[in-house]
């Protein structure tokens, strides 16, 4: 679809009236206080008018040769000679296999220029890529990826041990003792489950050594 | 990383831990670390609400009354030392024994750090009203379980009450009348 069909306009402007004393149609706008019309589309382009200069995007980040893990902040820039923002056409998407395939991670973003994103949700590898593709209104793609690969790895984590006291009484404190590693060195938090009673006996005892 | 944590009820507790790197990956709950609440150590001869005959060779008799128990008391009527018996959970291997004179005259205090014939004590205290404490440790020293009577009155009578036998702090030996020839 190029774009230059009345079907196309109505599909990118659901809203458009036609003026029957011009033939033309117009889409719905406002003009605030200042008179200053803030309507992008205040007049469909002329007939004929064909773009075909797709929009302008650039990864930024992740490029190529990164190692990466937990939520990384995808970033690209994205610009068209006709349409204005692009909001709503960002399709970012990875290959786990140097571009053989790929996947979405989402899509009809605004053009905010970031996106956050969590590898952990995806399996470790070295041969990612990013893409990032726009469309204009005439339905020209623009795209780009990184320029190499890069890693991701959330190294396994290992599971913590517990080390601590196995009975007490109440109202006594106990210390519990957790240890992971991060090969990265990164920062480790841990989250405790102290647990909900599973048998309540008034007296839980063990056997007493003594009268 | 080491945190510690407070019971306020006996139960069975399924203690887990995971861990998170500020990436935002986690691992796996770790397997369950059972912890048993419950209580570890108690005097086995001394009870609330309880009043205790130990008279010469009769240091069995009591009567209980719930009267006394809703008030926290303890009475001891006895011619011997003040004894103190403690039961306690295998994994106790110290108890602490402390009777506090609540018009802090005296302290008597023990450690008993061999159960294997059980936990006991003889503390040489003269008479009064006291507060007893027994503190239970397991084999590294760590803090278990520990109970307090807090009213307990004991009251020594006959010739012992007086203090004799170098434990008079209430009276001195020279104040003591003499025996009759």
């Amino acid at each position: 679809m190029t774009g230059n069909y009345w079907d196309n306009y109505r599909l990118l402007y659901p809203a458009a009236d036609i003026d029957p004393s011009t033939g033309t149609w117009d889409t719905a706008y406002v003009v605030n206080v200042s008179g200053i019309n803030i309507d992008n589309h205040p007049w469909v382009y002329p007939s004929g008018y064909i773009d075909t200069i797709p929009p302008q995007v650039t990864v930024l980040f992740p490029n190529g040769g990164e190692t990466l893990y937990g939520e990384i902040t995808i970033q690209w820039t994205a610009t068209d000679d006709q349409t204005m923002d692009l909001d709503g056409s960002i399709l970012l998407e990875y290959s786990a296999d140097n571009g053989v395939s790929w996947n979405t991670i989402a899509a009809q973003l605004n053009n905010t220029g970031s996106y956050l994103w969590n590898t952990s949700l995806v399996s470790d590898g070295s041969l990612y890529l990013i893409a990032v593709t726009a469309i204009d209104e005439f339905y020209n793609v623009g795209t780009d990826r990184s320029d190499a690969v890069f890693i991701i790895n959330n190294f396994a984590m290992e599971t913590p041990e517990i080390t601590g006291p196995f009975q007490g009484g109440n109202g006594i404190p106990f210390s519990f003792t957790a240890v992971a590693y991060h090969p990265g060195g990164e920062q480790i938090y841990y989250i405790w489950d102290w647990g909900m009673v599973t048998s309540v006996n008034g007296m839980v005892r063990t056997t007493p050594v003594c009268q | 990383m080491t945190i510690t944590n407070i019971w306020a009820n006996d139960g069975v507790y399924d203690v887990r831990v995971k861990a998170r790197y500020s990436g935002g990956s986690e691992s796996n709950w770790s397997t369950v670390h059972p912890m048993v609440v419950a209580e570890q150590i108690n005097f086995s001869n001394v009870k609330l609400g309880t009043i205790y005959f130990k008279l010469f060779n009769f240091n069995r008799s009591f009567i209980f009354s719930d009267f006394l128990a809703r008030l926290g008391m303890v009475f001891i009527f006895t011619t011997h030392e003040m004894e103190l018996q403690g039961y306690a959970t295998d994994v106790v291997k110290k108890v602490d024994f402390l009777a506090e004179n609540q018009l802090k005259i005296e302290t008597g205090q023990f450690t008993d750090d061999d159960g294997s014939d059980g936990f006991s004590c003889v503390l040489n205290v003269t008479r009064g009203a006291y507060i007893l404490n027994i503190t239970a440790y397991d084999a590294n020293g760590t803090l278990v379980d520990k109970y307090s009577l807090f009213t307990v009155f004991f009251i020594r009578i006959g010739r012992y009450a007086t203090g004799l036998g170098g434990e008079g702090r209430l009276q001195r030996l020279q104040d003591i009348p003499p025996l009759r020839d």
